[in-house]
């Protein structure tokens, strides 16, 4: 599925990708593009195969089945060569503790074969890692610290292509502003995100696109703006006369009739809903913005009453 | 790859100080045992009152203080010298990859333009200089004993270089195995726990092997029966068929862990 057509070059396809260890199946055919200058979440609860996906993309597992290419290359075989337009930040702040951050910023740097990052003074800034920081060992560092450093390994090299498992984990909100605020910075110069994460809130905020994954497949993809439309939201409005012959406009369902308290599922445009809303004299009207949280849970409450 | 095997040496710094640190001291205190004791009269009283199942752990049942150099290269033999070097191959092997797969740290490291094999030979190139190192100090260890005992004269100090380099191949042979193991787990105490199994199940089928008649044929298959430093002493020269097989185990092991984790999955 594609997700945007502004003839920007794909940077992430995947084709029916599947994963089995065993009988067990992390991935079921997972079909996704991802284009150039994109800021993109991967949306899903723990188990679904966000780790996995990632995990292929970046070569460090193989997949039973299907094509995952990055920048037209194959995410297995050409790895090699894809690192060097990749940053990748692992699921674990998994550090070497006997390290200073600023040895394993270096470190990193020179198996990227550099000496000076070129992003490395700033995002040190806007992350607020002080020299006094860098000097000290990692394994004295907190989660959250160790999550900052690497952040920074991780884009310091300034990548063509950035790929986040759960990056906000363990960051305060002003750490977390300043990162979604460096990543807007980052896809304005063409340069593209993949991020995993829960966080539903955030991804909304973020994110231009999203793809949720259920059980190995991802049910749902697009831009966000463009999901969060097609939703079905509730409406609550409170009439002192109802309408004698209920309400005509498109995309609108009455659920419920309580006295003159209606309940409505309105589905696309709200502009013809308000407009014939508003003929009639309203006590009260409540509604419910979509969001992200409330269409991704509903992929998974139909999981749900599909188990039974 | 510069990068990978200059940090793998700084990781493993603190282990071979130590280990050095302690082959040293004990080259060190075997030749001033053997002075203590008596000198060469005196290894002799011990050899004849030593019995069989100790000699056969030196693999010295044709007598072993013939002189001052073929009683401490006897020495080599003892697990008082094969511990320490076994535990450090052993533990850096399981490091290079399943350890690092373990706690993550991989990740990072293999998501930037290194290829996995140049990775795992670098990881193997700080293995080797951890080796010579540690092995360099028990040399020096015997020399500086050798001179503090006033034994010098008696103590022919190349054939302790042979000796080194028979252990060398022992403990690449050593390393290959482990790394086979290590390629093929995500568990660095597993990786460590079934490479010292193999490695005190070869030695013991290498010592009943000298010590028992019915296995003796099975000795073949253990490591430990390509190393005989009192061998060395007496005949002098190099043992280059058992060094061929011993570093044909190394080598081998290398290529296999090389190969299983260009292959493997990357995950825990």
């Amino acid at each position: 599925m594609t997700t945007t057509d502004t003839g920007a070059q794909p940077i992430i396809e995947l084709q029916g990708v599947a994963k089995t260890y065993g009988r067990a199946r992390a991935l079921d055919g997972v079909d996704m593009t991802v284009m150039a200058g994109t800021l993109f979440g991967f949306l899903g609860p723990n188990g679904a195969g966000k780790t996995t996906t990632i995990r292929i993309l970046t070569g460090f597992i193989r997949a039973s089945a299907g094509t995952a290419r990055l920048f037209g290359l194959d995410a297995w075989r050409d790895s090699m060569v894809l690192n060097h337009r990749l940053g990748f930040l692992p699921d674990t702040a998994a550090v070497y503790g006997g390290m200073t951050a600023r040895e394993l910023l270096d470190y990193v740097a020179r198996l990227r074969g550099h000496r000076r990052p070129p992003l490395q003074r700033e995002l040190l800034e806007r992350l607020e890692l002080s020299r006094e920081a860098l000097g000290r060992k990692l394994k004295g560092y907190s989660h959250g610290m160790r999550q900052k450093v690497m952040l920074v390994q991780a884009m310091q090299h300034d990548p063509d292509l950035l790929i986040m498992d759960e990056p906000t984990e363990a960051l305060d909100p002003l750490v977390r502003k300043a990162l979604f605020s460096l990543l807007r910075e980052f896809t304005g110069r063409g340069h593209t995100v993949f991020m995993s994460s829960h966080v539903l809130s955030e991804v909304e905020e973020a994110c231009q696109e999203v793809a949720i994954i259920r059980d190995g497949r991802v049910v749902r993809t697009g831009p966000v703006a463009e999901l969060l439309a097609s939703y079905t939201r509730t409406m609550w409005v409170e009439f002192r006369e109802p309408p004698p012959n209920g309400l005509s406009a498109p995309g609108v369902t009455v659920v419920s009739r309580e006295n003159n308290l209606w309940q409505l599922a309105i589905s696309g445009d709200i502009t013809p809903v308000i407009r014939e809303l508003a003929i009639y004299d309203l006590v009260d009207l409540t509604f419910g913005r979509a969001s992200l949280e409330e269409l991704f849970l509903g992929y998974y409450r139909e999981e749900g009453q599909s188990d039974g | 790859m510069g990068s990978v095997f200059g940090q793998s040496l700084r990781g493993y710094r603190l282990g071979i100080a130590l280990t050095a640190l302690g082959l040293f001291g004990v080259s060190l205190l075997v030749t001033y045992t053997f002075e203590a004791f008596g000198g060469l009269e005196a290894a002799q009283e011990l050899e004849d009152f030593l019995p069989d199942s100790l000699k056969a752990l030196l693999k010295a049942q044709g007598g072993f203080a013939t002189d001052a150099t073929g009683f401490l290269a006897a020495d080599y033999r003892h697990p008082i010298y094969l511990v320490p070097i076994s535990a450090f191959v052993i533990a850096t092997a399981s490091g290079a990859m399943a350890r690092e797969i373990e706690h993550g740290t991989i990740l990072v490291l293999l998501a930037c333009p290194i290829a996995r094999w140049r990775f795992l030979l670098a990881k193997a190139g700080a293995m080797l200089a951890g080796m010579v190192i540690l092995l360099a100090c028990a040399w020096v260890g015997t020399w500086v004993g050798s001179v503090i005992t006033g034994i010098a004269d008696e103590v022919v100090m190349t054939v302790f270089l042979r000796v080194l380099l028979n252990m060398l191949v022992l403990a690449m042979a050593i390393g290959g195995i482990s790394l086979v193991l290590s390629a093929l787990s995500s568990d660095g105490g597993q990786t460590v726990a079934l490479a010292a199994g193999i490695s005190v199940t070869m030695f013991f089928i290498d010592f009943l092997a000298v010590l028992w008649s019915p296995v003796e044929t099975l000795g073949f298959l253990s490591v430990f029966h390509y190393y005989d430093p009192l061998a060395i002493a007496r005949n002098g020269g190099i043992p280059w068929r058992d060094m061929a097989v011993l570093f044909g185990v190394g080598v081998t092991g290398l290529a296999a862990a090389t190969v299983i984790f260009q292959r493997r999955d990357i995950s825990r």
